[in-house]
């Protein structure tokens, strides 16, 4: 069984390599095949007791010496997600002309790296596989190599190399103070230095490379171009937004582990948090462009995220999580939605999309539930993550802030709702919805819902944790909710 | 005497690091910033590789190497191995984009292309 | 290129045999001695650009070449997924070494592969669109 842990990285570039190379007529449908494999074999994992981690020395060399692949709860959660997203996309965009050969081989082979980041123990790894995941994601903005995307993916590929030089040379200095890379034995290491502040350096450059891969406050410029960048696939960004800006979270999360014995983060991941989120959603309000409002708020969310990560109560870290989970889901929901819908209206402006009760009453739903989950309307994923992340925190400031940030994002997405209302502007396309696209749209817009509904179970069987938000609570705070909506 | 202590492989190395963040924040030329991230690149590499460097060190190669008595680290060598393989790879990639962008938008300068790129929109 | 000098293609011509056993020397030494496949495969690669700089017409066959890189990916990928997956380094003694080999070798031809191909698009750089 252990064994298994290396399908997860091998397989998917496996079967991008079968259908580069073999082209049969149903190659797509190998990688289907593959996909529900790996979401199955991720799903198993999950529910293996993971309270310790499970470590698989590679070779059976022991860890300084050779390489080992780990997976703990954190780990097998994560990657949960990650096969989930990546099999709901393969399915989704099976019949669009943009799958050929070399666009599947390469986007399988970034779920291959993502997989193996969430596995790895040892640091320098990880910056391989990032690097590489850089290459294939700025591969696949500029697939289609008309102008915009070009330049967007030209301005992606600079910034997140610049990223991981900080983070090499932060590596660097590690080795140089420790000898050892990997998690374990640097988070038993780092505790018995002498001169603590010698930590100061290859921390600060480590959080650098960190915090530009997850598109924190200062570094997120790059996010809005590579995500909502006008002609790469909807899928992309999709898997962009909802899996790749997470890698930098979980890359957060593994330094806190190290570094957080001797270096007190918590109020630095807060305030980040804050900044951040208060600085997408702010941004998020000026756009016109349907996606470009999704991709400034996917940063107001990862801010959210950190705010729950550096929260006082040891709950929050916990909603922090769960938010990530939501997220992945529903923002991946919306930029499945907005890629339809810029393909229904013709545009990409907001102002000038109405009429969609009219046209479908399916993707309304879809779209009402998706808005609902994300501005964090109880019995939706995004309230139950929401609720947890500001659990126990008292102070008026915090709660000032907190219901700051969520006014602005149920601000930014009223722009929205007016889609529904009014009447279509031109004459029925011939546009019809696909089998395999609604069967993708239901499946998100169910697990929403299970989310937010069942989330206590849902919590247990992937975290581990024990969360008691029930059912009636949750019907109490419709009535805060609306009152905010006012 | 304090000026040559000051002069090893990792003083070089971090302020050669910080010439090519110079180059890639204050120079307007595409073709400026990649060869800025190369110089970056190249100065991490000769920082692991003078971690704890020896001229007297020996090749870690042979059958009875416990006889020396400083023996060269391999780890640092193989990990800079990677790093460079990854650093050529990701030069050809952006050079092979910059000559796409340079066809498409008949300029070489970040503000040009910038300004005809939000034109586009 | 209008006017390449004869010095040029005459010498760089002579010189591939040359290159080529100094490729073979250094993907093979990989386990022992500085080299490896990535070295030794950059190496091979020069011999194309010497043989383009002989003789500069467009006569080689880039599909070939991806075919072959891409394969060459494939066995690379299943002999890894093998040889980790199983326990075979612990059943025969001195098998690491030989395995070894055998990834500097097929890693060298697939670095010449893409080594080869990246000069060839800069040479022969279509403009799409």
């Amino acid at each position: 069984m252990n064994g298994t842990l290396l399908l997860f990285v091998f397989l998917p570039i496996f079967a991008g390599l079968f259908v580069y190379l073999l082209k049969p007529a149903q190659n797509k449908g190998i990688a289907v095949l593959i996909q529900l494999t790996l979401v199955g074999l991720s799903a198993v994992w999950c529910s293996r007791d993971l309270s310790q981690a499970i470590l698989v020395p590679l070779l059976q060399i022991p860890l300084p010496y050779g390489m080992a692949l780990r997976i703990d709860r954190l780990g097998a959660f994560m990657m949960l997600i990650s096969n989930l997203l990546f099999f709901l996309m393969v399915v989704f965009s099976f019949y669009k002309e943009y799958m050929t050969p070399l666009f599947l081989a390469i986007f399988l082979s970034l779920q291959g790296f993502i997989n193996g980041v969430f596995l790895s123990v040892d640091i320098f790894n990880i910056y391989i596989l990032v690097e590489v995941s850089t290459i294939s994601v700025s591969i696949l903005i500029m697939f289609k190599k008309d102008s915009q995307s070009m330049y967007d993916g030209m301005f992606y590929l600079m910034t997140n190399l610049v990223g991981m030089a900080f983070f090499l040379l932060g590596l660097g200095y590690l080795y140089k103070l420790f000898g050892v890379l990997d998690f374990v034995h640097l988070s038993k290491a780092l505790p018995l230095l002498a001169d603590k502040k010698a930590l100061a350096i290859p921390f600060s450059l480590i959080f650098t490379g960190i915090s530009l891969k997850s598109a924190l406050l200062p570094l997120f410029s790059w996010l809005p171009k590579a995500h909502g960048t006008a002609s790469a696939p909807s899928i992309v960004s999709a898997i962009l937004s909802g899996v790749y800006v997470k890698t930098g979270v979980f890359l957060l999360l593994r330094v806190h582990e190290v570094f957080g014995a001797v270096i007190p983060l918590q109020e630095l991941i807060s305030v980040f948090g804050f900044a951040t989120a208060i600085g997408g959603f702010v941004l998020a309000i000026a756009q016109s462009d349907i996606k470009l409002i999704l991709a400034y708020h996917t940063v107001s969310q990862v801010g959210l995220i950190l705010i729950g990560l550096g929260g006082g109560h040891p709950l929050n870290p916990v909603g922090g999580v769960y938010h990530i989970l939501a997220h992945a889901l529903f923002k991946g929901l919306l930029f499945l939605l907005a890629g339809v819908l810029i393909e229904i209206y013709g545009t990409r402006k907001i102002s000038e999309m109405r009429g969609l009760w009219q046209r479908s009453k399916f993707l309304s739903a879809t779209m009402i539930v998706a808005i609902l989950s994300i501005t964090g309307a109880p019995f939706f994923s995004g309230g139950f993550s929401k609720y947890f992340i500001a659990y126990g925190h008292e102070g008026i400031g915090f709660t000032v802030l907190f219901t700051l940030i969520n006014a602005g994002t149920m601000t930014s997405f009223i722009k929205f709702f007016r889609i529904l209302g009014g009447k279509f502007p031109k004459p029925k396309s011939a546009f019809r919805l696909r089998k395999n696209q609604s069967f993708v749209y239901a499946v998100m817009t169910g697990i929403c819902l299970i989310l937010g509904i069942f989330g206590e179970q849902v919590a247990a069987f992937v975290l581990g944790a024990s969360l008691s938000y029930p059912i009636y609570r949750q019907a109490a705070k419709w009535l805060e909710y609306l009152a905010l909506y006012a | 005497m304090i000026f040559e202590s000051f002069v090893d492989g990792e003083t070089i190395s971090v302020v050669l690091f910080f010439i090519g963040v110079y180059g890639i924040c204050a120079r307007r030329n595409i073709l400026k910033s990649i060869i800025s991230i190369g110089i970056m690149q190249a100065a991490i590499i000769l920082f692991f590789l003078s971690i704890k460097a020896d001229p007297a060190a020996v090749p870690p190669i042979g059958a009875n190497i416990a006889d020396y008595a400083r023996v060269a680290d391999p780890v640092p060598q193989a990990l800079m191995i990677t790093a460079i393989v990854v650093g050529i790879s990701v030069t050809a990639l952006s050079l092979t984009m910059f000559v796409n962008l340079h066809h498409k938008y008949g300029s070489s300068n970040w503000n040009k292309v910038k300004r005809k790129r939000r034109d586009i929109d | 290129m209008n006017d390449h000098s004869e010095l040029v293609t005459i010498i760089s011509g002579a010189l591939i045999p040359f290159i080529f056993l100094f490729s073979l020397y250094l993907m093979v030494n990989g386990h022992i001695s500085p080299g490896g496949g990535f070295q030794g495969g950059a190496v091979f690669a020069s011999i194309f650009i010497c043989k383009y700089l002989a003789n500069p017409v467009h006569d080689t066959s880039l599909h070939r070449i991806k075919k072959v890189e891409k394969l060459v990916l494939l066995l690379i990928l299943s002999f890894a997924l093998s040889f980790l997956a199983t326990l075979i380094h612990s059943a025969i003694p001195g098998f690491t070494a030989c395995y070894l080999f055998l990834m500097n070798l097929l890693i060298g031809i697939k670095v010449a592969c893409g080594m080869t191909l990246l000069f060839f698009r800069f040479i022969f750089f279509e403009v799409e669109g």
